[in-house]
This record gives C-alpha cells, sequence and structure tokens, in this order.
C-alpha cells in the first residue's frame, strides 16, 4: 500500500491524483485534514486569499487518518490509539515547511515574550487569540500572504507596520518587547512578527517521494501546486 | 515555623532542597520565577565541568566532587546526563608541546586525561581542521539539560515533603528569636534556617540581614545550531595564555547533540541583561570558527545568562547565626551542585538532629522519545495523551507537556523540561493551546511576562 504522510495541500493532492491514476493511497497527517491552510481558513482575509486551496482541501473526500509518522521503515505511526508497526511500499512525503527561527533571522537582543514566528503568529490568530496590540512585521524577503494578513490585523484593531528589511534587529524589553530597532530606527510595539524565509519541515527525516511543501518551501501555494504537478506527471 | 528556607530555586537551591528531603526537617524553598532553574541556571551552557581552576579553590574542589557524583545523582533523580568528554586541542606547535605538562599537571590534581594523537583527534571529530597537532582528552566532561537537571531535584524533594512556592519574591529579613521571618510577595514564612541561594540577587538578600557583598553579572552568550552530530565531544582549542576570569568557552554540545558554541564572558550592568548582541554572536563565530574546517548548518537559537559573581570564587558561609550564604555561584556551579547540597548538609548538621527518613520517594518523569515500542504502547494505552505527539523534533507528547506544567505554569518550564519546540517555532502555538486550556493562561516565565492575549 502507498502512504501518502501529511495532509496539507500537497498530501491531500497527490492522494486525488493517486486516486485518479486508480491508486488508494492512505494519508496520515499528525493534527488531522488540511494542514496549515485549516488554519487559514479561519482568518478570513486569508481563507478568501487562499480560497482555491481551501475548497480543493475540503471537496476532497480523501480519508485522513489522524496519526503521527515516526518513520517509513518500519513505517511506525503513534496516535491516541496506540502505536502500530508495520510494513508499507512506498511513500510520499508531504509534510510541510515550517519558519526560519527568529535568530537565523538575524533577530538579536532579549528573548523576551512577544516574538513570533510568522507561522506561529498565524496559528495563534487563528485560534482568535491576540498576539498583541501593536505589530511589528519585520520580513526578510517578500511575501504575499503578508497583505491579506497586514489587512485582518487593521480589521481587528491591532496597530501594524510592515518592514520589509534585510537589516539585523535589535530586540528590547523587560518581560515582554517594547521596541526593536532596526535599520538604525527605534519602533517602539508589543509584538514582534518574524519572517525570514522556509525550510523543510521532516524532523523524522522520513524517506519517500518528497512534494509540495518540503521541496521549495514557501506561503506561495501556486508553487506548491506546481511542485506536485511535476512529480505526479 | 518551618526548620529550613530556601531562596532560591536554581540548581544549588533545588539540589539543597533535594539533600535535606531525605531528612525530618520542614523546607520550604521560595522562587520569585514561575518555575525551577529559570534565571542564571537556564542561562548557562548545561557542561559538567571536568576540572576547575585554580587547583584548591573552593569552585574548584566542588567541582571535582560534584562531577565524580553526577552519574548516581542522574540516576537517583532521573535526568540525562551524558559523559561525552572534553577534547583539548592543540593548534600549534606550542600547546602541542605544553600537553605533557598539562596532563602531569592535571594528573598531580586528580584529573585523569588521555592523550591524543592528530590522527586520533580527527578520527573523533572529523569535522576538526586538518592542520591541528594533537589533543588531550577528558573523559569525565558531560553535558546535561540543566532546567531539567534542577527541575528533577525540586520534584524529589516535593515528592519527599518540601514544599515550593514560584512568583514569590523576598522582600525582607527579619530576626525572630533564634529564627527569621522572611517577607515575601506571597506572605511571611518564619524558619529557624535561611539559605540564600538567590543567584544573582544573592547580595540583596544577604543584605538583609546585614551582611554585606556584591554580586555582578557576568554574561555569556551562546548559539545554538541544527546540525546535531557535527561533533560528539566538547572540544575547546588549549589557548596560548589561560584567561583567569573564564575558561573561555569552547565549540560545545547541548545534551541533545545540537552544536552549542560559547560563552563569552562580558561584563554588564544590569542583572537581567540578557541581551544577545550581533558583535557578541560575530565574536564567537570569529573565536571557533578556525577550529573547524567548516561551520555547523543552521541557526536554531542565541541566548544569554548570567553567572553571579562574587569576587573570585563561590562565597559558601554562615555570617550569621542560622544564615546560610550559598552566594557568588559562577562557574562550575552547575557541576558542583551536588557537592555545595553535600556541604551545606554539612554546616546544618549542627543545628539540627539530622534524622534520615525511612521511606523515600524517587518520584519518575516519563519520557516518550526513550521508550521502546513496547512502553510506548502500555504508556498510551494507560493515559492516550502520550499518543498525541506535540513536538516532532523531540518527540514530547501532549501527556508530557501538561505533567511539565505541574513542575512550573510556565512556557519557559514547559519548553526546557520537556524540550518541546527547542529545534524549530512549529508546535509553540500548540504548547500555548495547551498551557491556556490547562491554567487558563500563559506566562513566558515569571508572572506579567504574558505571551499572549
Amino acid at each position: 500500500m502507498v502512504v501518502v504522510v501529511g495532509a496539507g495541500y500537497a498530501g491531500i493532492s497527490v492522494a486525488e491524483k493517486l486516486r485518479e491514476k486508480g491508486v488508494e493511497a492512505k494519508v496520515y497527517d499528525m493534527r488531522g485534514k488540511g494542514g496549515e491552510l485549516a488554519e487559514f481558513a479561519k482568518i478570513d482575509e486569508l481563507k478568501e486569499y487562499y480560497a482555491k486551496y481551501i475548497e480543493k482541501v475540503d471537496e476532497s473526500e480523501v480519508e485522513v487518518i489522524k496519526g503521527c509518522v515516526v518513520s517509513t521503515n518500519p513505517f511506525k505511526v503513534i496516535s491516541p490509539q496506540g502505536l502500530e508497526v508495520k510494513k508499507e511500499d512506498g511513500f510520499f512525503i508531504c509534510t510541510g515547511a515550517v519558519d526560519l527561527t527568529p535568530a537565523a533571522s538575524e533577530i538579536y537582543g532579549k528573548r523576551v515574550a512577544g516574538i513570533y514566528t510568522l507561522e506561529t503568529a498565524i496559528r495563534l490568530l487563528a485560534m482568535g487569540k491576540r498576539i498583541g496590540n501593536k505589530v511589528l512585521v519585520v520580513a526578510r524577503k517578500e511575501e504575499d500572504i503578508l497583505k491579506p494578513l497586514e489587512r485582518y490585523l487593521v480589521e481587528k484593531d491591532f496597530e501594524v507596520e510592515v518592514l520589509l528589511s534585510k537589516e539585523p534587529a535589535e530586540v528590547y524589553g523587560s518581560r515582554r518587547v517594547e521596541r526593536v530597532e532596526i535599520g538604525g530606527e527605534s519602533v517602539s510595539c508589543d509584538a514582534l512578527v518574524v519572517y525570514g524565509g522556509r525550510i523543510p519541515f521532516n524532523p523524522k527525516n522520513l524517506k519517500g517521494k518528497l512534494a509540495g511543501n518540503v521541496v521549495e518551501c514557501t506561503y506561495d501555494y501556486e508553487k506548491v501546486e506546481k511542485n506536485v504537478q511535476s512529480i505526479m506527471f | 515555623m518551618k526548620d529550613v528556607l530556601i531562596v532560591g530555586a536554581g540548581v544549588t537551591g533545588s539540589f539543597i532542597a533535594k539533600e535535606l528531603s531525605k531528612y525530618d526537617l520542614d523546607v520550604v524553598v521560595v522562587e520569585r520565577k514561575s518555575g525551577p532553574g529559570l534565571d542564571q541556571t537556564k542561562g548557562c551552557s548545561g557542561i559538567i565541568h571536568p576540572l576547575q581552576l585554580p587547583f584548591g579553590s573552593l569552585k574548584s574542589k566542588l567541582c571535582l566532587k560534584g562531577n565524580a557524583m553526577m552519574d548516581a545523582e542522574a540516576e537517583e533523580l532521573g535526568f540525562t546526563f551524558k559523559r561525552v568528554g572534553l577534547i583539548l586541542v592543540a593548534t600549534n606547535v606550542i600547546t602541542f608541546l605544553a600537553i605533557p605538562i598539562i596532563q602531569l599537571y592535571f594528573r598531580l590534581n586528580g584529573v585523569v586525561s588521555k592523550r591524543l594523537s592528530k590522527k586520533k583527534v580527527l578520527e573523533m571529530v572529523p569535522n576538526v581542521r586538518e592542520d591541528i597537532w594533537g589533543g588531550l582528552f577528558l573523559p569525565t566532561a558531560g553535558v546535561v539539560n540543566p532546567v531539567e537537571m534542577t527541575a528533577s531535584a525540586i520534584r524529589f524533594a516535593k515528592a519527599n515533603g518540601v514544599e515550593v512556592h514560584y512568583d514569590c519574591e523576598v522582600t525582607g529579613i527579619e530576626r525572630k528569636g533564634e529564627g527569621f521571618v522572611v517577607k515575601t510577595t506571597k506572605g511571611d514564612f518564619e524558619a529557624r534556617c535561611v539559605i540564600n541561594c538567590a543567584g544573582l540577587y544573592a547580595d540583596d538578600i544577604a543584605r538583609m540581614v546585614g551582611y554585606e557583598m556584591t554580586i555582578t553579572p557576568g554574561k555569556g552568550t551562546h548559539i545554538v545550531f541544527a546540525e546535531r552530530g557535527f561533533s560528539n565531544h566538547l572540544t575547546v582549542a588549549i589557548p596560548l595564555k589561560p584567561n583567569k576570569r573564564t575558561k573561555g568557552g569552547g565549540a560545545l554540545i547541548g545534551f541533545d547533540g545540537k552544536p552549542l558554541w560559547g560563552p563569552n564572558l562580558i561584563d554588564v550592568d544590569s542583572k537581567e541583561d540578557t541581551s544577545v548582541k550581533k558583535e557578541e554572536i560575530e565574536g564567537i563565530i570569529e573565536k571557533f570558527s578556525p577550529l573547524f574546517k567548516r561551520r555547523p548548518e543552521g541557526v536554531v537559537a542565541f541566548y544569554a545568562g548570567l553567572r553571579s559573581i562574587a569576587g573570585t570564587d563561590f562565597v559558601i558561609n554562615q555570617p550569621v547565626d542560622g544564615f546560610i550564604n550559598v552566594a557568588g555561584i559562577q562557574s562550575p556551579g552547575l557541576t558542583a551542585a551536588p557537592a555545595i547540597a553535600k556541604m551545606v548538609i554539612e554546616m546544618l548538621s549542627s543545628r539540627f538532629e539530622m534524622k534520615r527518613k525511612e521511606d523515600i520517594k524517587r518520584p519518575r518523569w516519563t519520557r516518550l522519545s526513550e521508550m521502546d515500542d513496547e512502553r510506548i504502547r502500555k504508556a498510551i494505552d494507560e493515559n492516550e495523551d502520550f499518543g498525541e505527539i506535540v513536538c516532532l523534533c523531540n518527540m514530547v507528547s501532549k501527556a508530557e507537556i501538561i505533567k511539565a506544567l505541574e513542575e512550573g505554569g510556565c512556557f519557559d518550564t514547559v519548553r526546557h523540561l520537556t524540550w518541546a519546540g527547542m529545534d524549530c517555532c512549529k508546535c509553540h502555538a500548540e504548547i500555548m493551546r495547551i498551557i491556556e486550556e490547562k491554567s487558563g493562561k500563559v506566562k513566558k516565565e515569571i508572572e506579567e511576562s504574558e505571551i499572549v492575549w
């Protein structure tokens, strides 16, 4: 049997494509269907921005098994039901990407409360949490998701400043972010959201065909889509 | 009235509490942070040192004694301790020629070491540069997770009757009869004896009973890299001229195998200044890079800790009857902690009838990452939260996150104790969600350091 690890956009797409070819794959995900798209769907502006990808996942009838795949050979899955160990034939690794840490994104200074990677900030916002009131977003590279995110934050009465800058930044504050110095300027804020780029998220080093956001890591799902296409055809 | 009140749940306070909990005594620990080991202890390098110069100093003696005790402590308390060994590398002919002298000097002071040929050094650390001359191996050097080590001592102490209060800052101490009244942000405590393990603030506490001392903070910055296995030993170049104030740091490794470079030593004004400067990071890279052919891949984090420095040695004394200072515990305090605890017990034995308890409890911490398949199945069977992986990088389950909250209700305790979210930020939001679900709020390390909402 073929196994797809990860039920985000890439995983679901791969499973759909396999189905078209007459191959029924088993899809596993440690958190459930949708991956980070499921988080985006909880934020109106992002839901709209990623609409076609979210719809595709929603409409898919591919069944997702909730379980954490910790190795492929032997195939091991941990879930609240227990530990399963068996043998499977082929693997598609669709475990997605993770943001670079603040340190890897050249954020120096105090490690106080209120510093988030873009990914963590989005996840918290999707839970309906306020990540602060005055948010500084420091992006090391352009990423289109920042625009709808900014709109959302403004809509929710956050004060927002988005800085596209490669200058090192330094955080000041006693228990929480109070200000950030970047490029010779001092920005007063109580939350810092950092985007320094993404890298593959495959900590267990699962072996198989890499698909989707593990290949070129991004928030741009057109690239994820392209990668899935190139793998399946 | 309590028998003993300990100020501070850092590694020394926790180990003293652990040791005292084996006796028929009423002991309380007060800590200003929200969990154990979150100030000076958290910021250290986690190295169990093989030795400390100058030989003969109190810190050197306690270092050697503590190092020798560490296997038994790890066994008793259930924390992870790995004797990974330290390689002193001779990078030039002068330090190479000095190796036999260094080895003899170490041996005369009871420290074992083994000479390594150039070939052997390259074999042990394949990433070391080819033009090194040779080295000296110190097998007794080791690594721990300092917060885990501290928390495991506190857990043991609590299981054996010690009372621990977090978010509890001492604001004053008054003499009352033979004992003391210790005023805190959580009310007054009366105790026959007070042990000052307040780390960076030990001078403030000592002053409350009229003992004058000054603690100066010495900052040490570190870089954590992602590439596990870059080196499997602590690697340090033999300096041409040793620095009297610091061992000089090194290309260290964490207990999880990730490269950990540093620390430097920077005198700072504030006891809260754990800021990491760009120049410091560049300085560390510049200092340790020449040892290797390349740098380890991937930066995970920068962090700085503060050493509490009171002159050149530890200050362990009893300036006022019933008040014991355990202050100025700079490096190698982590290594010395078990030996310091024994020393304090000795000091207390003239005051209390030290009657050992008959039944001593040994609580255990369960880690999914250390279990085999059979034990994983059993653990999930008993508690399905073990089947819910929160941190995939370090294989931490929801059950462990919830358990960690009992040891200290804040984000830093959960992360440092379970090691969840220490490789990337993927699970941080999930950890915060669980913390909020269980305790109603999320703080980083202390009251008023709210992370979100």
